[in-house]
């Protein structure tokens, strides 16, 4: 058996003041095998990951290499044993070719080979199994094809060991199918794998060992087929939970939101309407034009024709100053880059949105602000030391709170949610949750939209499926699946190929 | 733990304080009433440029056209001032307007070509010099009436600078309007994230141009304070104010990604960089060598800078993880 342990932690811990990162974590990862790493953020997966990319040092313990022990990893010694990381954020120089971005950090000589690069690129997608013209510039890929790239580099490099921190996070479930091929492939070349994701679904898809991380310690290591999802969950948050989604109770005939006819850059002739209390769901796959159609009815980019009613009245949209002016809310999918100011307090961040008004004739309203920031921090439970830390060091959920937060303070009855609960931890997507059924309780009105088919299934009371831009499908929140979402966008597809052959 | 604490927030008065003593014990004519009232009139014009940069790259932007904003608002305040029709507070009150267009001109600019303010005012800048020396046709103006003179020359009570008083009162509008009032915060949040502020629901190309305008008028009130000071009025009246009013802003800790700045660090550091060259040229040092130790200064400072964000950042993060 030990000869098919490529690498063996021995009771790592790492140690920041005041937080055991990791705390005495002993794992073997076997050659060929999918490992999936599971547990809430914070629980140490991260902290994990840098021991063996090098980009942390450990306090205690060994890192055993195939035989080998290291008490600590260097960025460029992990990287010689074969140790590959794809992150979240990808690392790729837009501005470069995907030949130059695999064969990147390899120099040979003063001049480029484009033509050896070209072939390198050529081999690895082969091997993969993928089309790809490594001629293209990353820039002009799409996120999925860019993970493919990262990939394919890992590859290159003689990758023995690949981890794969929340890889789908930005994927279609077509994308996810395509990965999970190329993953299968590399196991069978003798490639392990650690995969890190907070999907449930995927977790029990692709791995074959699951190991559940808890507050920085190991709490269990199983094998995939000899455990369920819900004693799963119950491991990595301690506590009787399930993704349930809570019950709600406001029920209204008036409209919320009505949309005629709307067309803009990405969205063509949409009609659609979201009743008061209600949470509609927008469905689709990346690139069905459902984030470019919130951020239309938001005001950030401009419609071209058609018509927006809010509470029946006709308006008029044309920035996001004038959604908010109108009620509308926005939480945006990129959170670090348009939902927060990493860089300022909880306490600005909550408060930029009413600034002005909390401050007559032109003068900071300190005291006004103070009570609102401690009204929506004691509201929406956000966990802060005070309320003037930085954003940038809190975590997902707590950042995505102060996002709502923001939204809530302009008095939104209209709130659009983009992806919520991408990258947030286990209990933080329950509380956001509670928080949109409340919400909607209180004769709000939500927008969902989300990649998670378990969320957008078990939020919404009614889905629109969206495909190339147009509304393909409306379907009732009982009467949704997985399956009937595909199939409406595969018709979709198919008749749009059909009209396409019918013009030429 | 304290002192580090201490040294971190106070670095910059710290390093001024130590200056003062070093000139004092090295020179005999540094510490004297009449030097450091020289140095105070001597860059009271640079604080009060140095505040409206700030406030334009507090909003994520930069302008490196403030040299000849000012070379413009002497040159044309010049012109008029020839006229002695035209009365003293009216002509002051065009150079601000002017300061102001200048300053809208840039904002403009900077929002319809969409670029980044440091591409668009070095453009202007080139115009801006352009227009200043086609108007003056190469001449110099002078002698200007004293009531205009005395902004930059008269002494209250016989001690007490007209400039200075200038200068501490545009500092004390520069961070009431930055600290106090709501439209400060919407100048720092530009400078943060632009497009954050944007979702957020501000008009972020108002803002974006108000911190031109309002940086404009800072520089004209520079510029003719120094007019009047020097008595002249030319186009390259101020030709390395912008070298000293940005190295000012990045030894004041602006970030050139904005969003942060704390306008009295960037007065005293004005006064530090003032009270170097003074003293190095008491100590009978070329201007040249004050430009070696300025350049060294300001990169230790920048260094410095780095060092503590990064500390103060992890502080921070285990705050957060242990309220976790």
């Amino acid at each position: 058996m030990t000869d098919n342990i490529l690498l063996s932690l021995q009771g790592l811990t790492k140690r920041y003041p005041g937080v055991v990162a990791n705390n005495n974590i002993s794992l073997d990862i076997f050659k060929g095998e999918v490992h999936t790493l599971i547990g809430e953020n914070g629980a140490g997966k991260s902290t994990l990951i840098k021991a063996l990319s090098g980009a942390v040092i450990p306090d205690e313990g060994t890192i055993c290499w195939e035989g080998k022990e290291f008490s600590h990893m260097t960025p460029k010694g992990s990287k010689e044993l074969g140790i590959e990381i794809v992150y979240q954020e990808l690392c790729l120089v837009e501005a470069l070719s995907i030949a130059e971005n695999i064969c990147l950090g390899e120099v040979d000589g003063v001049f480029v080979d484009y033509k050896s690069q070209i072939k390198i690129a050529d081999n690895v997608f082969r091997e993969m199994g993928i089309k790809i013209d490594p001629r293209k510039k990353v820039g002009d890929l799409t996120t999925a094809k860019q993970q493919l790239v990262e990939i394919a580099k890992a590859i290159s490099k003689g990758v023995k060991l690949l981890v794969l921190d929340e890889p789908t996070a930005p994927l279609t479930s077509e994308e996810i199918d395509n990965l999970f091929l190329i993953i299968e492939k590399l196991k069978k070349q003798g490639v392990s794998i650690i995969y890190i994701s907070h999907r449930m679904d995927e977790v029990f898809r692709v791995s074959d060992r699951i190991t559940v991380l808890r507050d920085g310690e190991v709490v269990k290591t199983l094998n995939a087929n000899e455990v369920e999802r819900e004693s799963l969950i119950k491991l990595m948050v301690d506590r009787d939970l399930k993704e349930t989604f809570p019950e709600r109770t406001y029920q209204s005939d008036e409209n919320m939101l009505e949309i005629k006819n709307l067309t803009g850059n990405s969205n063509y002739d949409i009609n659609l309407y979201v009743k008061k209390g209600e949470i509609v769901g927008l469905g689709g796959l990346l690139g069905a034009g459902r984030t470019e159609l919130a951020r239309m009815i938001y005001g950030v980019d401009l419609k071209k024709s058609g018509q927006v009613f809010i509470e029946g009245k006709e308006v008029n949209i044309t920035s996001p100053r004038s959604g908010i002016a109108h009620h509308i809310g926005f939480i945006p999918e990129d959170r670090k880059h348009q939902g927060v100011l990493l860089t300022f307090g909880i306490d600005w961040n909550i408060t930029i949105s009413i600034l002005k008004k909390l401050s007559p004739k032109g003068f900071m309203g300190f005291k006004k602000m103070s009570n609102v920031v401690e009204e929506y921090i004691s509201k929406l439970l956000i966990a802060a030391p005070a309320p003037d830390v930085r954003v940038e060091c809190l975590s997902g959920g707590n950042q995505q709170k102060v996002v709502i937060a923001k939204a809530l303070t302009t008095e939104s009855k209209l709130i659009i949610f983009d992806e919520p609960t991408r990258g947030i931890d286990v209990g933080a997507k329950q509380e956001i949750y509670r928080l949109m059924a409340d919400l909607v309780n209180e004769g709000k009105s939500i927008l969902l939209i989300s990649s998670d088919m378990e969320e957008l299934l078990g939020m919404s009371d009614r889905i629109y499926v969206l495909a190339d831009g147009c509304i393909a499908g409306e379907i009732d929140g009982k009467e949704a699946s997985q399956v009937k979402i595909m199939h409406i966008i595969s018709d979709a597809m198919e008749k749009k190929s059909k009209l396409r052959k019918e013009a030429v | 733990m304290v002192v580090k604490k201490i040294i971190n927030k106070f670095y910059l008065p710290i390093i001024l304080v130590l200056a003062i003593i070093f000139f004092a014990i090295t020179t005999d004519a540094f510490f004297s009433v009449h030097n450091l009232t020289n140095i105070f009139v001597q860059n009271s014009y640079l604080v009060v440029a140095t505040m409206g940069i700030a406030i334009v790259m507090i909003a994520g932007g930069a302008d490196l056209s403030v040299s000849w904003q000012m070379g413009l608002v002497s040159v044309i305040c010049g012109m008029l001032l020839q006229n002695n029709a035209i009365p003293v507070p009216l002509i002051i009150f065009i150079g601000i307007l002017l300061g102001g267009s200048l300053g809208l001109f840039n904002g403009l600019i900077t929002i319809k070509l969409k670029v980044h303010p440091m591409v668009a005012t070095l453009a202007t800048m080139t115009i801006f010099q352009g227009i200043a020396y086609v108007l003056c046709g190469g001449s110099t103006f002078f002698n200007f009436p004293d009531s205009f003179k005395a902004i930059g020359q008269k002494y209250l009570f016989g001690w007490l600078p007209m400039s200075v008083i200038i200068m501490f009162v545009m500092y004390a509008i520069a961070y009431v309007i930055l600290k106090k009032m709501y439209f400060g915060r919407h100048i720092y949040s530009l400078g943060g994230n632009e497009e954050a502020a944007r979702m957020a629901g501000l008009n972020t190309k108002f803002i974006r141009v108000a911190s031109f305008v309002l940086s404009g008028v800072f520089i004209a009130i520079a510029a003719m304070v120094l007019t009047a000071r020097t008595g002249t009025a030319s186009p390259g009246i101020a030709s390395d104010a912008v070298f000293i009013c940005i190295s000012a802003c990045v030894l004041g800790g602006i970030s050139f990604n904005g969003g942060e700045g704390n306008i009295t660090n960037m007065f005293i550091s004005v006064m530090l960089l003032g009270i170097i060259s003074n003293g190095m040229q008491l100590m009978g040092l070329s201007i040249y060598s004050q430009y070696i130790m300025k350049g060294t200064i300001l990169a230790l400072a920048i260094a410095f800078d780095n060092y503590q964000k990064k500390s103060h950042q992890i502080e921070l993060a285990n705050q957060a993880k242990t309220a976790r």
